[in-house]
């Protein structure tokens, strides 16, 4: 059922607070983070050494503009540990995610990186109507992946009954969030729409008790919140949030579900020109920017997200002073999410090096089949991959197949097609056929 | 001894027999045997034509974007009588030597079946045969039927 419009606020001293305050507290952990980085992180330290930059040169938000990006890069250069601020023995949590290429990248947590995070959930659990007499059903896969055990912290924080379910098995999660009379859920919003349509189909849906959702992992669109408010008759709020950054709660929509309040207490957000690297003005689209300023595991200083949106800085009707940021408009680069999972085309190519004879030519087809992500690789079957054996063939088929799998962490079905078969473009390889709609404008 | 087999990659969709089919037609390819390993996604074509057709053949394949193979199979006369056939597996067998497959021709001209082998060990399995009284075909022999 849905829920009365009324806007319950976690934490009103930092979410509401005033702006000219929230900049000063910005500033000052700013700086504190900007010497951690430059101290212990010999990346970054030599990254604003190149550029003339000092620690001190870092005084307000304002100077955040002469420091250097990061990049996800980084991430994969300097694995495992090469961006960790702390010694192993302060790190008591590793959480990650997919790399560009075959290796993933990790994060690490100090015990206060938990709690910042675990606030950060709470808040957005909140925003969404929730409180101690919930009872939330998390159907993120629990691991390495930051949705299920971010979710699960933020609902324990608030002091709502979790049911930590973890992904799948859909047979088994109706059945318990409509005995267990789950008022809340949290997963991906593709997931929760397949799960509302198939609790519609089998007349379930006298026996759902939910009255709010908080959906993130993957970018979705106002068309999906619609189709499944309707079925399920609730709220639905989005919730941003990447591993770099500290998992999902980086932002999270209140009930007036217009844009995602970014937790600026502990992170600062800039939309940069994505070609020119130049700080855009609140209100123009362009590439996210996030600069971590509580975390002291794995602080991160202008990371590039690579993910387009705007931000809404007029204030919210909810009451919070935090900015909000738009629905993603888009990618810079070529990365899908595919299930809550985020995949680039460099990993499955990856994955196609050391077969037989030159690298193969390759096309990803991503389609949404009954609300579920299905990918299809298209490998094009060179001279020297073909053998007149079935077995052969079949034998070369199911070895890209769990090489993707473990390397991307998704099944794909992989087809051999004939050379020369796929569609060829002038200048950059176009790689990707998306047909799942998710284009928000 | 042997005789050359085309074998073509093809993906399981209505309409790519046809359109390989035509393309052997219109340039005067003759088909003399064919067989299709069927899978749910993909198909092997392997099919025989006459010696002066081969080279044409695998020229157009590949110009046309198929993947194509060339390879010797052995091709057995087998007596047309009940167990004919099953004399030949069952020296074959004997011999430890596998068959990864097998086809009929539609057409031999005499008294005999034409049996494609396709042999795990070709050479022992075409010796083994002739050893035994079995007459192979050749590819001279396949361009002279005619058919």
């Amino acid at each position: 059922m849905k829920q009365p419009k009324i806007h319950k606020i976690y934490n009103p001293a930092m979410e509401c607070m005033d702006r000219s305050k929230l900049r000063e507290l910005q500033s000052e952990r700013l700086r504190e983070t900007v010497k951690l980085e430059y101290e212990r992180v010999p990346l970054y330290r030599k990254r604003m050494d190149e550029k003339g930059v000092k620690p001190e040169d870092i005084q307000t938000v304002d100077d955040l503009k002469k420091l250097p990006f990061m990049e996800k890069t980084d991430l994969r250069d300097e694995f495992p540990y090469g961006l960790f601020a702390q010694k192993l023995t302060d790190i008591v949590r590793i959480q990650g995610s997919s790399g560009t290429t075959g290796k993933p990248i990790v994060a690490g947590y100090t015990e206060n990186d938990i709690e910042v995070w675990t606030e950060m959930v709470a808040r957005a659990l909140t925003a969404a109507g929730g409180d101690a007499d919930d009872v939330i059903q998390i159907c993120y896969g629990y691991g390495l992946f930051t949705g299920g055990l971010g979710a699960h912290q933020g609902a324990q924080r608030i002091g709502a009954t979790v049911i930590p379910m973890s992904a799948g098995n859909t047979e088994r999660q109706m059945m318990m969030m409509t005995e267990l009379g789950a008022t809340m859920l949290c997963c991906t919003p593709s997931y929760a729409t397949y799960l509302a349509e198939t609790l519609r189909d089998r007349g379930l849906l006298g026996k759902v008790k939910l009255k709010a959702g908080v959906f993130g992992a993957e970018p979705w669109t106002e068309e999906m919140r619609t189709h499944l408010e309707e079925i399920l008759d609730f709220d639905a709020c989005d919730i941003y949030g990447l591993t770099e950054i500290g998992g999902p709660g980086v932002a999270f929509e209140c009930l007036e579900k217009h844009g995602m309040h970014v937790n600026e207490d502990h992170v600062i957000v800039e939309i940069i020109n994505p070609e020119t690297g130049e700080p855009l003005p609140y209100g123009e689209s362009g590439e996210l920017v996030f600069t971590t300023i509580t975390k002291t595991g794995m602080p991160m200083l202008r990371y590039r997200t690579h993910d387009i949106c705007r931000l809404i800085a007029e204030p919210c009707a909810c009451g919070r002073t935090l900015i909000r940021m738009s629905r993603l408009t888009g990618r810079t680069d070529d990365m899908l999410v595919i299930r809550g999972v985020n995949v680039f085309p460099s990993q499955i190519e990856s994955c196609l090096v050391g077969l037989e004879g030159v690298a193969p030519f390759y096309m990803l087809i991503v389609d949404r089949v009954n609300s579920t992500d299905k990918l299809e690789v298209q490998i094009e079957m060179s001279e020297e991959m073909f053998t007149d054996k079935v077995s052969e063939i079949e034998q070369l088929r199911s070895t890209i197949t769990e090489r993707i799998k473990s390397v991307v962490g998704i099944a794909a079905k992989v087809t051999l097609v004939p050379p020369k078969s796929l569609p060829r473009s002038e200048g950059k390889a176009k790689r990707i056929i998306d047909n799942r709609g998710l284009t928000n404008k | 001894m042997f005789v050359h087999q085309i074998s073509v990659y093809l993906v399981n969709a209505h309409g790519t027999l046809c359109k390989l089919t035509g393309l052997l037609k219109d340039h005067n390819v003759d088909i003399l045997a064919l067989m299709i390993a069927d899978m749910s996604e993909f198909g092997i074509v392997r099919f025989i034509v006459k010696d002066e057709d081969i080279q044409t053949c695998l020229d157009l394949l590949k110009e046309a974007g198929y993947s194509a193979r060339k390879n010797h199979v052995v091709c057995v006369k087998i007596p047309n009588e009940a167990g004919g056939l099953h004399g030949a597996l069952q020296l074959l067998e004997n011999a430890g030597n596998s068959i990864e497959y097998l086809y009929s021709f539609n057409y031999s001209g005499d008294n005999n079946a034409l049996i494609i082998f396709r042999l795990a060990d070709r050479e022992a399995g075409a010796k083994l045969l002739l050893e035994n009284g079995f007459n192979i075909a050749t590819q001279a022999d396949i361009d002279a039927l005619g058919c």
